[in-house]
């Protein structure tokens, strides 16, 4: 029993692929385009054509960029001793709107996950051990990986194969979000704080 | 909406929409749970820490139609051992998918429960997760009915006689004479890994008496991990002949097994 016109229910389908999207949500959306009109439908169109045709990924840090190398890896005022490794682009957005840091950044496009099949040389580990290769101006490699087992994980490994060279590994500071309250925090979270307590000076 | 309480390891996590997980539980009442944290991507979520893969928690959980929900969570452990050791990690992240893989949805196994309990608490305190990862494999294989003889010849019956065999496809251990039989009106022989089984080829590999030995030992130590370390050819032998005994009973490779494989080649080493 078709209910809707095919090319609307191929457009449905599509929209369902998208991550967040679910059934109700791809119906609103292209009865909304439908809708919309033939001007607003181009200028996606045009949008999506042009994001396919100008985005790709840095040669040297991974980002998605639409100059290789992208801005930050050719940005002469950031500092080149650091590289901040994040699991995906939007961890680069992240760290660049909190401000603060001047760094460079190595994106890994995904964390070591056993269970997904997902090891070492399915991310990006090649590429950063290049760039930490004799001659690199590198002096410390921030792990900035997500606070769960697949980020730890996968901070882990990347640990060890580190170690041997002349590079300082840190890790972000894990342990309670501020502007929580500390009897309110998980027994997991709190003694991760403990671990990590700093002096106050 | 009707409560429960069990205790429960966290075997695995999917996220679910934007804010949602799904857990998978091994339970000692229920055996396979399945189970939503709600707002558990949430920065904020209470639920989230206590629920990441390898917890060892009592769990409240309400009941629902397809998918139980979880209320609240008391910690007994998270594994810190083995979240801090690469390793174990990739480890325990075999083990909890083997687990998982034979035991029941909703249906109570109280020996399995305590026995991963003691085998994540094992991989924990031991420097060489190897022998944890063998142990389990055929302990979990063994109390699933689906673990091949090691001490007999899964074709005549007889005493294991060197050059000897391991093929999880014709029932386990292969004699030498078997293995090596040419004309024989049900087999031809192992030839280059392959035993011929009648009409049916199968895959077999040579195996030394030390690995027979090694995989006796595994087999009945029961609740016990045992204090034994293999290395050459008798640890590549167990693991081979371990696979094949996996793929066999799953029907399947495992997704884990790729990586918890390179891990386990060589004797663990900080
Ligand atoms: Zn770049
Ligand atoms: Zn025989």
């Amino acid at each position: 029993m078709p209910v809707f016109p095919d090319a609307i229910q191929s457009l449905v389908d599509e929209l369902r692929k998208l991550p967040g999207i679910g059934p109700k949500s791809a119906q609103r959306l292209a009865f909304h385009l439908i809708v919309a009109g033939k001007p607003a439908i181009n200028k996606l169109i045009s949008s999506l054509e042009e994001a396919r045709d100008r985005v790709g990924y840095c040669s040297v840090c991974g980002n998605l960029t639409e100059s290789d190398p992208c801005p930050i890896c050719q940005d002469s005022k950031r500092d080149r001793t650091l590289i901040c490794v994040v699991g995906y682009p939007k961890d680069v957005l992240a760290i660049e709107r909190a401000g603060g840091y001047r760094g460079l950044y190595h994106v890994l496009h995904g964390y070591i996950e056993p269970l997904k099949g997902v090891g070492p040389e399915d991310l990006r580990t090649k590429e950063l051990l290049a760039r930490l290769g004799p001659g690199s101006p590198v002096k410390e490699v921030i792990l900035a990986t997500n606070p769960d087992v697949d980020g730890e994980t996968t901070a882990l490994y990347l640990a060890k194969v580190l170690k041997p060279l002349e590079v300082r590994v840190t890790r972000l500071a894990r342990g309670l979000p501020f502007g929580a309250d500390l009897d309110y925090a998980d027994e997991v979270t709190l003694a991760r704080s403990l671990e990590g307590r700093r002096e106050v000076t | 909406m009707s409560l429960y309480q069990t205790e429960g390891i966290v075997l695995s996590q999917t996220p679910l929409g934007e804010n949602d997980k799904i857990i998978t539980l091994l339970s000692p009442e229920e055996g396979l749970v399945r189970a939503v944290v709600k707002g558990a991507r949430k920065p904020k979520s209470r639920l989230s820490a206590v629920t990441q893969p390898f917890t060892r928690a009592s769990f409240q959980l309400s009941r629902g139609k397809s998918l139980d929900r979880v209320i609240q969570v008391s910690l007994k452990t998270s594994h810190p051992g083995i979240l801090s050791d690469y390793a174990k990690v990739v480890c325990a992240s075999y083990v909890s998918e083997l687990v998982a893989e034979l035991s029941p949805e909703k249906q109570q196994n109280r020996e399995q429960f305590w026995f991963f309990s003691s085998v994540l608490d094992h991989l924990e305190q031991r420097e060489d997760p190897w022998v944890v990862v063998k142990w389990t494999e055929v302990g979990l294989l063994l109390r699933a009915g689906l673990l091949p003889s090691f001490d007999e010849c899964a074709l005549c019956g007889g005493e294991i006689v060197q050059p000897a065999y391991f093929s999880a496809e014709a029932g386990g251990a292969v004699c030498g004479k078997c293995g090596q039989a040419k004309d024989a009106a049900d087999w031809a022989g192992v030839q280059a890994g392959n035993l011929a089984l009648g009409e049916q080829t199968v895959r077999a590999i040579p195996v030394s008496p030390g690995t027979l030995k090694t995989l006796e030992i595994l087999r009945d130590s029961g609740n016990q991990c045992p204090n034994l370390t293999a290395k050459g050819q008798v640890r590549q032998e167990v693991n081979d002949v371990l696979q094949q005994c996996v793929d066999h009973a799953l029907g399947k490779r495992l997704k884990s097994s790729l990586l918890v494989g390179s891990i386990l080649v060589s004797p663990h080493r900080e």
